[in-house]
């Protein structure tokens, strides 16, 4: 679905991300995105979602250069993502924050998103004041309103524990089944990411290292010696 | 008005018609209070507490919906009052025509500056409104202009037709004048809170609290802001052409700091997030600085009110009787 071609996105002289060409994005797989830190993991999806400018390159999305596009444009156009940091409006309601973003992007069933998120009992509580694996819900259920085609997110697993972010992945993989959808994880937590995605691809200073399945990805010299060492 | 918060509503639907009730009966009531008061003083001081109390409700209203502090309505408030003035006085408009050209002007004013000033940082857009403000003041000060604005002076005219079935020249009479300034604090509170409760507001809090979430949910949060902004100015181009038609003059101090000052002092002692706050912050910032003025420690006492408010109800003087008012509703 997407098509990154010799993406480079540099700060002044430095270059976070080199010459990067990647496809990504089938529908109803996980796309993990892994790499070290300082790997361009985080600019790599800054840029997808039109964040941060290509310095050279360019990027499409169904077969469509996107590459000058806005984030609102693109996002209209079915590309959605989560954050890193959690992204939501604290001072709303669960309800109140999930109606508005619904009644704009004309969502027709945000029950069915409610409900897969496990959102239904909290719904009422200002977001501020939920639990923290709740706010991880709610950043992840504004990114699937308006039947996105393809979800971006940024470390979802952050902040939670092993078990908490293995079952985010298993919401992952049930919403991308079920909603046709192709998400793409930018994941720290490699055995969650490794038992969870269809397909990985490992960044390292900024530039692409490997793509594959987590079998190949395991096996690939390169990835061991950059990234994941003996340990795997 | 009823003591409802700007963002949500935390009474029943069944308190609401009781609510209304009360409220309905309030604002009957208001327009009685000549009779009782018999101009004067008081009357006066009314006045123009509920013109500071517009005032702080536009500022209450941009910094609990858009987060904007805004130090510089005295811009919108000063500009309607002078286009009114000017229109009465060099063109021959009627009242009525001139305060509706003066709102437009204001509004079309109001509307240029908030598509310059929303894209900046928060501290830029403070010191831009507050600098606007201060040089109309000095450009309404001009020699150059004192033909058409009166120069330091001011500007003195007398309007003349009717506004709203009142005679112009009656709303020199500080009671004649009250019912014009009642309702429209009733008006102007009313679409305030209509709008924070609409899904307008929503959007316009959702974008104060996660500007970058809400342009990843494919939100524009650029114009829905200006148009607040314009909003807000309009409603202070109102306060100041009522003031112009109850004093039949227009002052480069409705430019001042100390008019936009005391707005978002007034602003901040009732407390932003309710439509009432503001409005009873602006009486009562306007009789305490009669008092104290009287006494002769207008600045000094007004400041060290101030500063207890702020330490002590930060969120306003309404805030601890809406929790006593819960209190009570649960016992």
């Amino acid at each position: 679905m997407i098509r990154v071609e010799n993406l480079t996105v540099a700060y002044g002289a430095f270059k976070a991300l080199t010459d990067i060409s990647v496809d990504l994005g089938r529908r109803g797989q996980v796309h993990s995105i892994i790499g070290p830190n300082g790997a361009g993991k985080s600019t790599f999806m800054d840029a997808i979602v039109g964040k941060r400018r290509p310095s050279a390159g360019r990027i499409f999305y169904k077969d469509r250069d996107i590459s000058g596009d806005s984030i609102q444009r693109r996002r209209k156009d079915g590309m959605a993502r989560s954050f890193q940091k959690t992204s939501i409006f604290p001072g709303l309601t669960i309800l109140e924050q999930l109606d508005l973003v619904a009644a704009h992007l004309n969502e027709p069933d945000l029950g069915a998103i409610i409900d897969t998120m496990d959102l239904r009992e909290v719904l009422h509580l200002e977001a501020a004041r939920a639990a923290y694996g709740v706010q991880r819900r709610v950043d992840v259920a504004l990114g699937l309103i308006g039947m996105p085609d393809i979800l971006l997110l940024d470390e979802p697993g952050a902040g939670l524990s092993a078990e908490e972010t293995a079952n985010l992945f298993r919401h992952l993989r049930k919403l991308a089944a079920e909603r046709d959808i192709a998400a793409v994880v930018v994941e720290h937590d490699v055995e969650a990411v490794f038992a969870l995605s269809d397909v990985v691809t490992v960044l390292d200073l900024g530039r692409h290292l490997a793509t594959g399945t987590p079998a190949e990805i395991r096996a690939n010299p390169q990835v061991v010696a950059a990234y994941l060492g003996t340990a795997a | 008005m009823t003591s409802l918060p700007l963002s949500r509503r935390p009474v029943s639907a069944m308190r609401w018609p009781v609510l209304g009730g009360v409220a309905l009966a309030v604002f009957l009531a208001g327009f009685l209070l000549p009779g009782y008061l018999e101009g004067g003083y008081l009357q006066s001081m009314l006045n123009n507490g509920l013109i500071t109390g517009i005032l702080a409700l536009c500022v209450a209203f941009i910094m609990h919906q858009c987060g904007f502090v805004l130090f510089g309505i005295a811009a919108y408030y000063g500009l309607a009052a002078y286009a009114c003035a000017i229109l009465v006085n060099s063109f021959g408009f009627p009242a009525m025509a001139a305060a509706a050209v003066a709102l437009l002007v204001t509004l079309a004013a109001a509307f240029l500056v908030g598509a310059i000033v929303i894209r900046v940082k928060p501290l830029a857009f403070m010191m831009i409104c507050l600098s606007l403000a201060e040089l109309m003041r000095h450009l309404v000060a001009l020699p150059s202009l004192r033909r058409t604005t009166g120069g330091s002076d001011g500007l003195l005219f007398m309007p003349e037709g009717r506004v709203f079935g009142i005679d112009a020249v009656d709303l020199l009479d500080t009671g004649q004048v009250w019912p014009l300034i009642w309702t429209a604090t009733w008006v102007i509170a009313g679409l305030f809170l209509i709008v924070a409760s609409s899904h307008f507001g929503v959007r316009l809090r959702a974008i104060k609290e996660n500007e970058e979430r809400m342009r990843f949910s494919g939100f524009d949060t650029y114009w829905p802001r200006v148009f607040a902004f314009a909003g807000v100015g309009l409603a202070a181009g109102v306060a100041g052409v009522i003031q112009a038609l109850a004093t039949g003059f227009a002052s480069p101090e409705m430019f001042s700091i100390i008019t936009s000052t005391n707005a978002l002092l007034a602003a901040i002692t009732g407390g932003v997030s309710s439509v009432v706050g503001p409005v009873m912050g602006g009486v009562i910032y306007t009789w305490a600085i009669s008092e104290f003025g009287a006494l002769g420690y207008s600045q000094l006492f007004t400041g060290i009110a101030v500063i207890l408010v702020m330490l002590f109800i930060p969120k306003g003087i309404l805030h601890p009787l809406r929790l006593l008012g819960r209190k009570g509703g649960r016992a």
